[in-house]
């Protein structure tokens, strides 16, 4: 860029320097305080454009903190509730286990807990638990709730199994009423209820007693009740009492059993 | 014209830094007023850049407690030796000069301050402020710069271009 010499040069720091001097003297007070009351009105406007952009920003800075809070509490909050929900299963299943493990069949017999992952497939009632035969199981063994016979185990796979209900069109279980000595089958009937059968006229029959497995074929253990007389008829034309039971257990609700697998 | 609208520009700039900027963080550190005296400087004649550098100084003796004057002069000679400087060293219009005419401004207006704080009997905190913000302001402006080099260019261009036929249709 070309310049125009050192005169004009000297001119303007001549008179800067001037003017500083003077300011040192004092003398320039006068002066400072008409360009501060003359330039008031715009400082000032321009002072409170500066403080509301401020403003402005802090709010919109605060609002960006308060949704990022927002969303960190909200993600804590529906991880907190998954962990309570967690929790409130585990304690369930805890109490569950508790309530079993006081049950005198468990002083008896060896037992190995496991989960329900499925239940039955149309037509059949069944249940798939998460154990197998690297837990110890194998085809066959009774599988009991709250000491309460289910069903017995009809498929075993090296991490799963399939148990076969005791209403199951399948499912035969010998099985005795409790102070007789007179072993029957204990299976699904015609009319939709499991029935104890075999247990000839000469028996004394009662509702509410207690059938338990008889043990006779030691492919179950005895004595593990399976439920109760819920009706007893006897026809002259036949020897055998017609006994339909009732069980104790919903079969549809069962999320924990146990498999026994040998005895103490 | 164009020199009459620097001079309003500039003290716009003069007040916004005083008034506006401190409120807005970062672009407290901005030195706006070196930073149109470097376009000027660079963009326009030296003498246009030294009446925007007078009334800028006057402008921000107004509003500072340093004795009046100090910024005047303080302007004013560093525009000055910045302009030699540039001349030597063959600057020009490109982004580096620009950056480099806004470096010497700083260095010298700050070393002038310092001078005239220390003259006035200010504090040592007064003095530390000062070379604080001379090491934030250096950066910041020269960031600032970069970012708007390319359309205030095309301002300067604009103008230039429209100059002549306002003068003839002012005759």
């Amino acid at each position: 860029m070309p310049t125009r010499g050192n005169q004009t040069y000297q001119i303007f720091i001549t008179a800067a320097i001037v003017v500083l001097a003077l300011g040192f003297t004092g003398a320039t007070h006068p002066l400072r305080t008409s360009g501060k009351n003359l330039l008031r009105p715009l400082s000032s406007s321009l002072e409170a454009f500066g403080g509301g952009i401020h403003d402005d920003v802090l709010v919109w800075v605060k609002a960006g903190t308060l949704s990022r809070d927002k969303t960190d509490l909200e993600n804590k909050l529906a991880s907190a509730q998954s962990e309570l929900a967690y929790l409130k299963d585990v304690q369930t299943e805890n109490n569950d286990l508790r309530r079993e493990l006081a049950l005198p069949i468990h002083q008896e017999f060896l037992m190995v807990s496991a989960e329900v992952v499925s239940h039955s497939s149309p037509g059949t009632a069944e249940l798939t638990i998460d154990k197998g035969s690297s837990d110890g199981l194998s085809v066959g063994q009774a599988v009991v709730k709250e000491g309460i016979l289910t069903g017995q185990l009809s498929t075993v796979h090296s991490n799963s199994a399939t148990v076969r209900l005791l209403n199951d069109s399948r499912s035969t279980t010998p099985a005795t009423l409790v102070g007789t000595s007179t072993s029957g089958i204990a299976r699904l009937g015609k009319s939709g209820l499991l029935e104890l059968s075999m247990i000839p006229n000469s028996e004394k029959v009662q509702p509410g007693s207690q059938v338990v497995t008889s043990g006779v074929g030691e492919t179950l253990p005895s004595g593990i009740l399976i439920g109760n007389v819920k009706a007893a008829k006897q026809d002259p034309s036949n020897v055998f009492w017609q006994i339909s039971l009732k069980l104790p257990i919903d079969y549809g609700n069962l999320e924990r059993v146990f498999v026994i697998t040998g005895t103490k | 014209m164009i020199q009459l609208l620097m001079l309003i520009v500039g003290t716009l700039a003069c007040l916004l830094q005083v008034a506006t900027l401190p409120h807005l963080g970062a672009l407290t550190h901005l030195n706006l007023v070196v930073l149109i005296l470097v376009c000027e400087l660079s963009f326009r004649r030296d003498t246009e850049a030294l009446w925007t550098a007078v009334v800028c100084g006057l402008t921000l003796d107004v509003f500072t407690s340093l004795p009046f004057g100090s910024w005047l002069s303080a302007l004013v000679i560093s525009l000055v030796i910045t302009n030699a400087l540039a001349g030597r060293l063959k600057l020009g219009q490109d982004i580096g000069s620009l950056a480099l005419r806004l470096i010497f401004i700083q260095i010298f207006s700050t070393a002038w301050i310092l001078g005239a704080t220390l003259l006035s009997g200010g504090s040592s905190g007064a003095l530390g402020a000062t070379l604080r913000e001379f090491v934030w302001q250096v950066p910041v402006t020269v960031l600032t710069l970069t970012i708007i080099y390319i359309p205030v260019r095309k301002i300067f261009r604009f103008l230039e271009y429209w100059q002549p036929k306002i003068q003839v249709m002012r005759r």
